[in-house]
């Protein structure tokens, strides 16, 4: 008989939005933050935070919520959410991950509708005057890789967050000022799920509006490219599957976020010396890793140094990991999502504020990628071919990036301080990229490394 | 259909005819000509009727018509209670209407109420003897320095809307051509003359009207002279003559506006509607084209999302094509619309507007195309309006001049003049088609009949399929996304009076490769969705992503039944 720590144990290494796998971890301690709704019906649904630690050369921990529904019986359409079971105040009770339970789904929607309590140290917040569907049904979406979400009907989708780092969540924080501001190209924010530890706060759910319609940003791109590629002869503002009109739709959606972010959040500067130091001493580091940076870190040390001359950078609340991936196209425009900040940054410094301009270096480099990517998924023998479709591809990528900054800037060109900015911003992306598929996949390295060629080249 | 009595009192079963119909646009000119003079007409129409019925069409919308001197294409009437002798006479329209309702087929004409010719007796009269009966029949001005801020609408050959009438001594207001003065509904005998000319052919038991150009009936200083409260109690007082006199009669606007200005031809909303019975959607037009050209679901599911709701008893019109192609500024005078923008950035967009095109050249002569065109047409909200010739894959003629070209006559046989006249070729009013691609030789009825496999019998078999289900004509529409952004998925709901609930889901790639998509189908959860065309059952809906893939411009009409209603086996 498994004890309840080595069920979460082992229903954690084996969740896909554990993101230790491949290290040594043990489930060091867990405790329940409370119960959402009453404990008089099944099912029970508790609110588990489990400890782990790494015990692998690295170390350190982690803290992951798992919500459970505690059935008495066996419940089999839940096999395959099944945490365990063991005994609790003398019952038996069978653990399930709640989320994929409509009964315990059902419980979140109605506290957050104020006609259940939470019980112990849980808290649902509702703000805005969104009227919530009581009677919505709800689902779990498939597919999601670091947090799971769970849409009510058409109407609300609750991101529960596994990986819990005490302290704000930027995605809730910065959805809330957003939609305070009615921000139109954000999913409005409905409410959350709070608690506290060491009196710091643990904010473990999110709910939002759902746009049902919704399409990525990434998949009508690369949409838009397939059509280019399939008329060998024809430009890419020539084919009717022309994204620039997006592009530049885009770009006027984040110039809006950035300026409503500007004026809710701390705003200030930071000395540009810094900002291209810190440049520098990553694309030293990065060149341990990819040796073929190398060649190129004459030219972007260069770009770093004339960052360095601009003085003063003025420095924001920034979404932090755009791309995009992180667009939504709806019927009402562009959407911008998951305010987290870029993941692999400890949660104090995605808070800080930024440069805008990481955020347009973000899609630029997006807009990069999407034109190999569709190569990638088609490949192609024939060298005039894939001269063709390079040529295709910058062409494509060129067209895009220009129409998309024009819209962010309003103009249709760069002044001198933004193209130094521009420069900068994506070097350093490009640089991290190099990193992340030398180490992640290496067949994709040389898109980064193509581009980074071509920077600073005239 | 039920029968429908040539007297006229069709409609006491059914008023609401007009929203689950399928019209059809046909210029009797060039549809059949039954005299050999070269030019169709009224008997000719007679002849085809069966034709008509078998397509399964509902509704026949005959453009202008009446006696005219012809600069307008017959918009710029000389009288409005006879018919261009070309055509036949008023005993062959009642002919041609009786015969229509004998085979369940009814009948809208045009009627053009803003302007008449200037050779109408009444501007004649009016210019001449300014104290007689018709000397304030039309809008007359010592200055034409009125009403400056009313936009000319012909900017390309009007300098003004007002002209000098050397009889009369005065200027004469014309939103349109010179030649087509203003009627001036401050006037009651106008009033009077214009209900006069309806009734004409409403007591012959004609089922409606297309209002052309509704907007610009009134004039104000200081105003665009568009969509004016005194235009709107001119058609509600229509609406009550007619509603009093005919019932189940309709009115159809034109009026070529932004949806939500259009709606307020529909009328009082909580009423269901006090004015027209049905306006047209322009904007749909485009956007489907503009979807497919991007394969891009959004410029259609914006359009949708901006369509605001109409009153109950009232329905919009659509359409791909018909006789007088639209030009795009006018259905983007506002500016939250990107259209115009993104199609002026597109060469061959811009090229396919300006001129006037039919159906199948405009995509190339491409049949998955013309399919799904017809298919989106058939199943959005909305009456579909088909174009004559266009269930064939007519093509066009552009060296007729933009307005002929896609009026050639009907091609019905490979015979001589297409079937279409006896008449020597020479004297054809328009010549017929003649290119190796689309020219009557390849492209006619009679071989498409012969061949089940034609684009005639899929028009048909689409239009009867249609027919079955009151969810298309009266259903609601739900946009359901979905995870490919090429792919425009739909559903329309319907709730008949006995409480039966008719549920249509329409999956269209707008993409020329295939495509797969993930539908949000839970609402519909353990529902089994029928191919509607086919009749064959697809996987139940359960709680996931319901997971369909498409051909290259392919789409699906599914109706959703109960489990247990799908005649399978149950162990």
């Amino acid at each position: 008989m498994a004890t309840q720590l080595e069920s979460l144990q082992n229903y954690l290494v084996g969740a896909r939005w554990f993101g230790g796998k491949g290290r040594g971890v043990e489930v060091t301690g867990f405790r329940r933050l409370g119960e959402v709704g009453s404990p008089e019906t099944e099912p029970r649904v508790a609110v588990a935070l489990v400890e782990v630690t790494y015990t692998d050369a690295e170390g350190g921990s982690d803290l992951y919520q798992v919500p459970l529904a505690l059935y008495s019986e066996p419940e089999g359409r839940l096999d395959h959410a099944f945490v365990g079971w063991w005994d609790e105040d003398g019952t038996w009770v069978h653990a399930y991950d709640a989320v994929h339970d409509r009964a315990a789904m059902a419980k979140y929607l109605q506290t957050f509708l104020g006609k259940a309590t939470a019980e112990g140290d849980l808290h649902f917040v509702s703000v805005g005057g969104h009227e919530l569907e009581p009677d919505a049904q709800s689902t779990l979406f498939s597919g999601e890789q670091s947090n799971s979400s769970v849409a009510f009907g058409e109407d609300a989708v609750l991101k529960v967050f596994r990986k819990i780092t005490p302290g704000e969540n930027p995605d809730i924080t910065t959805h809330k000022v957003l939609t305070e501001a009615e921000s139109t190209h954000v999913a409005q924010l409905y409410g959350w799920v709070e608690s506290t530890t060491d009196d710091e706060v643990l904010h473990l759910a999110m709910l939002q509006q759902f746009l049902r319609t919704a399409s990525d940003g990434w998949d009508i791109a690369v949409a838009s490219v397939r059509d280019l590629f399939a008329e060998a002869d024809l430009h890419a503002e020539e084919v009717g599957g022309d994204f620039a009109g997006e592009a530049a739709r885009l770009g006027e959606a984040l110039c809006e976020v950035h300026e409503q972010l500007r004026e809710s959040f701390p705003s200030g500067t930071a000395p540009a010396a810094e900002v291209a130091e810190t440049m520098t001493a990553r694309l030293t580091a990065a060149v341990d890793v990819v040796p073929e940076l190398a060649d190129h870190a004459d030219r972007l040390r260069r770009t770093f140094g004339q960052l360095a001359e601009l003085g003063e950078l003025p420095v924001q609340r920034v979404h932090g990991d755009l791309h995009l991936g992180q667009t939504l196209r709806t019927v009402a425009g562009w959407k911008l999502v998951d305010f987290e900040g870029e993941p692999a940054k400890p949660l104090a410094e995605r808070l800080h504020p930024d440069s805008p301009w990481r955020d347009v270096a973000g899609m630029l480099r997006s807009f990069d990628y999407a034109p190999y990517a569709v190569a990638e998924s088609s490949p192609e023998d024939d060298p005039d071919v894939v001269e063709q479709r390079r040529h295709r591809a910058e062409e494509w990528a060129a067209r895009n990036k220009q129409a998309f900054l024009h819209a962010y800037t309003g103009t249709d060109g760069l002044s001198h301080d933004q193209g130094v900015l521009v420069a900068a911003y994506v070097a350093e992306k490009a640089i991290y990229e190099c990193v992340y598929e030398a180490r992640n996949r290496p067949n994709w390295l040389p898109i980064p490394l193509a581009a980074i060629a071509r920077m600073g080249v005239p | 259909m039920s029968p429908v009595d040539p007297a006229g009192a069709a409609a006491d079963d059914t008023p609401d005819w007009f929203r689950t119909a399928v019209f059809y646009e046909v210029l009797v000119r060039s549809f059949r000509d039954s005299n050999a003079d070269g030019t169709g007409d009224f008997r000719g129409l007679i002849e085809k009727l069966d034709y008509l019925a078998w397509l399964g069409v509902d509704c026949l919308w005959v453009p202008p018509f009446f006696t005219s001197p012809l600069r307008d294409g017959g918009y710029d009437v000389s009288d409005y209670i006879s018919i261009l002798p070309e055509a036949g006479t008023v005993d062959d329209f009642q002919v041609f209407l009786d015969e229509a309702h004998k085979r369940g087929i009814r009948v809208i004409i045009d009627f053009v109420m803003n302007h008449t010719s200037d050779q109408h007796p009444w501007f004649q009269a009016s210019r001449s003897d300014p104290e007689g009966p018709f000397g304030d029949f039309y809008v007359w001005s010592d200055t034409d320095e009125l009403y400056e801020e009313a936009r000319i609408i012909f900017v390309d050959t009007e300098p003004s809307n007002w002209t000098f009438d050397p009889v009369r001594g005065q200027y004469y207001w014309h939103r349109f051509f010179h030649h087509q003065p203003d009627l001036n509904f401050d006037n009651p005998k106008v009033h009077d003359a214009i209900i006069e000319a309806l009734s004409f052919w409403l007591d012959m038991g004609l089922d409606g009207f297309r209002l052309d150009a509704v907007p610009y009936l009134y004039e104000r200083p200081g105003t665009n002279g568009e969509n004016l409260k005194e235009t709107h109690e001119f058609l509600k007082k229509i609406r009550r003559y007619v509603d009093d006199h005919y019932p189940g009669r309709v009115l159809l606007a034109e009026a070529n506006q932004w949806p939500s200005d259009v709606v307020d031809y529909f009328g009082d909303f909580e009423a269901g509607g006090d004015e027209c019975h049905m306006c047209f959607h322009f904007p749909v037009m485009p956007r489907i084209f503009m979807a497919v050209r991007r394969e891009s679901r959004f410029p259609i599911s914006e359009i949708m999302e901006q369509t605001p709701p109409i009153p109950s008893g009232c329905q919009w019109g659509i359409f791909l094509r018909n006789h007088d192609e639209l030009t795009l500024e006018m259905v983007t005078d506002e500016d939250r619309d990107y259209m115009w923008g993104e199609y002026a950035k597109d060469p061959r967009m811009k090229a396919n507007i300006g001129i006037r095109r039919r159906l199948a050249p405009l995509l190339e002569n491409d049949t998955n195309q013309i399919e799904l065109f017809t298919a989106l047409l058939l199943s959005l909200p909305g009456s579909p309006v088909l174009y004559y010739g266009d269930e064939i894959g007519m093509g066009d003629n552009i060296w007729l001049g933009d307005r002929d070209g896609v009026r050639t006559p009907m091609q019905w046989t490979p015979d001589r003049n297409a079937g279409f006249s006896a008449a020597t070729p020479g004297k054809l009013h328009l010549p017929v088609i003649q290119d190796p691609v689309y020219g009557y030789q390849s492209v006619n009825v009679e071989a498409q009949l012969e061949n089940a496999s034609s684009l005639l019998h899929w028009t048909r078999r689409m239009i009867h399929a249609r027919r079955k289900h009151h969810a298309f004509g009266l259903g609601t529409f739900a946009d359901l996304g979905g995870s490919n952004p090429s792919v425009l998925s739909y559903a329309r709901e319907h709730v008949g009076p006995d409480g039966e609930r008719d549920t249509i889901v329409c999956v269209n790639n707008l993409s020329r490769f295939p495509q797969p998509v993930e539908l949000d189908l839970r609402r519909f959860e353990g529902q089994v969705p029928v191919e509607l065309l086919g009749g064959v059952p697809f996987p139940a809906i359960g709680e996931l992503p319901y997971l369909l893939t498409l051909s290259g411009h392919g789409f699906y009409w599914f109706r959703l039944t109960n489990p247990d209603a799908t005649g399978r086996p149950v162990l």
